[in-house]
């Protein structure tokens, strides 16, 4: 029988966070859930589950212990904003880059330096780090970077911390309805799916993965088709 | 023209300023070393510092509009990531992802450009092939490339264009080069080179064919070529590393 897990995520209370950490906890896992709200109904009361509710960017420090002893860290709660640039405030611009790049960096750097233990730290990218985030600029920006980041450090050999980043694209979760998607059509993703793949993804030995085919495709084919697909969109627009 | 630059002191962004100077386009430098130069207007700027920045930026908006922006200022600490301080991280997060990005955004809010205006991104060739060493650097040019490339597909009234240097003869390259005597292309090459974008509109740019080889292998052969970097950097790297 295996050892059970003891995971860190964030960002629990809803979307994919919520259905990593349903996933795990049916795996027999003990979860420590981070997210701004209280927790969700469905795993609230689960015996191996508990539940910080604040904000993860300031929290993180001062349960810095646990996230160096635990086995998995998801870093999936992030922020964004979807519409034109200049209507964006100037503070949601860097809390985009702060939250979603920097707070992640920071936490990991802080593992590498105190953990002694092998560990595996998991972030959430995005679809939208591979084609032009149209009216979602900094956003893509952030999600950009964090792939650079995996990409360059892969290759340095961390010795007790494997990074890995996972690039789902747009799920029918309230974050994808808040930053202007339709959510409710079908082609939407649900994010239970999507959270059974990431978990296997965490346990195998690749460090960049991304959900369905066409998702997969975006992302084999890297750089390359961006510069495809925004030239098509300069030229049919 | 007039034209906006970061980073007007010192290697591409000096020598930049002096071919602008010399075709008689007004150029406004924003740069931390800011000396007094007689022939264009310099302004001191941190851009590592919100609030140099922003005292900066309003110094800056008096010469708006703008017809070109050159988004050249970058720092680099080039070291195993293990090795980074949180300090270096956050001035090469401010300087090279969280500044353009918050002056584009300040520019286009406040109608600080003038028609069909030109923004231009000086990233790296970390974008196409990433190194040992440069693991939040490369971060931090990844969000910036993606971000120029995400503004050109929703802002077709601009110009957007980004720039790939390679290892290029500057204090910054030089001082975070393992090996400092490698073979480096003169700044004033980069430099002609963002001028002839200003001039062609083309969107991206590099210094020369090598440079372009090696982005060209970077983007269709990554396997191979971090294999080649680590190789010729992660070695030396390690080395300086290890003696510290």
């Amino acid at each position: 029988m295996k050892t059970p897990l003891s995971v860190v995520i964030s960002g629990t209370s809803s979307g994919l966070g919520l259905e990593i950490a349903k996933t795990h906890l049916q795996l027999g896992h003990t979860v420590l859930g981070f997210d701004l709200n209280a927790a969700h109904k469905e795993i609230a009361n689960h015996a191996n589950y508990t539940h910080i509710a604040g904000d993860f960017s300031q929290l993180w420090q001062h349960y810095e212990t646990t996230l160096i002893h635990c086995d998995q860290l998801y870093l999936n709660a992030s922020i964004g904003h979807y519409g034109n640039l200049q209507q964006q405030q100037a503070q949601s611009v860097k809390n985009i880059i702060n939250f979603n790049l920097i707070t992640q960096i920071q936490i990991l750097k802080r593992l590498i330096d105190r953990s002694k233990k092998s560990q595996t730290a998991i972030l959430i990218g995005s679809a939208s780090a591979f084609v032009p985030g149209q009216n979602h600029e900094v956003y893509a920006a952030s999600k950009a970077a964090l792939n650079g980041f995996v990409r360059s450090v892969k290759n340095e050999g961390l010795l007790n911390l494997n990074i890995k980043i996972y690039n789902p694209g747009a799920m029918a979760t309230n974050f994808h309805q808040q930053v202007g998607y339709d959510t409710q059509g079908k082609k939407f993703i649900a994010p239970s799916r999507i959270a059974k793949d990431i978990v296997k993804f965490a346990s195998s030995s690749k460090t960049t993965s991304a959900p369905m085919i066409v998702n997969f495709l975006i992302f084999i084919s890297r750089r390359f088709i961006r510069g495809f697909i925004f030239l098509l969109k300069r030229r049919l627009t | 023209m007039k034209v906006l630059l970061t980073g007007s002191s010192k290697g591409i962004g000096k020598e930049l300023a002096n071919l602008l100077n010399q075709d008689k386009h007004m150029v406004v430098g924003v740069a931390r070393n800011a000396t007094n130069v007689n022939t264009y207007q310099q302004i001191y700027c941190d851009l590592s510092n919100e609030n140099s920045r922003n005292d900066a930026f309003t110094k800056v908006s008096e010469f708006a509009p703008f017809d070109a922006v050159i988004f050249n200022a970058g720092v680099n600490f080039a070291k195993p990531f293990i090795y980074q301080s949180t300090n270096e991280i956050e001035v090469m997060n401010q300087v090279n992802l969280l500044a353009p990005i918050e002056w584009t955004h300040q520019l286009l809010q406040n109608n600080l450009l003038s028609q069909q205006a030109h923004l231009i991104y000086v990233s790296s060739l970390s974008y196409q092939l990433s190194y040992p060493g440069a693991s939040f650097y490369s971060a931090t040019k990844d969000g910036l490339t993606h971000f120029a490339h995400s503004l050109a597909a929703s802002h077709k009234d601009l110009n957007i264009s980004l720039v790939f240097p390679g290892p290029t003869d500057t204090d910054m390259a030089i001082t975070n080069s393992p090996n400092p005597n490698s073979k480096k292309t003169h700044p004033d090459r980069v430099a002609q080179l963002i001028y002839s974008l200003l001039k062609n509109k083309k969107m991206h740019g590099y210094s020369n064919i090598s440079h372009r080889l090696l982005g060209f292998m970077g983007t269709w052969m990554p396997l191979l070529s971090e294999k080649l970097m680590q190789q010729i950097i992660a070695k030396p790297l390690n080395k300086i590393y290890e003696r510290k």
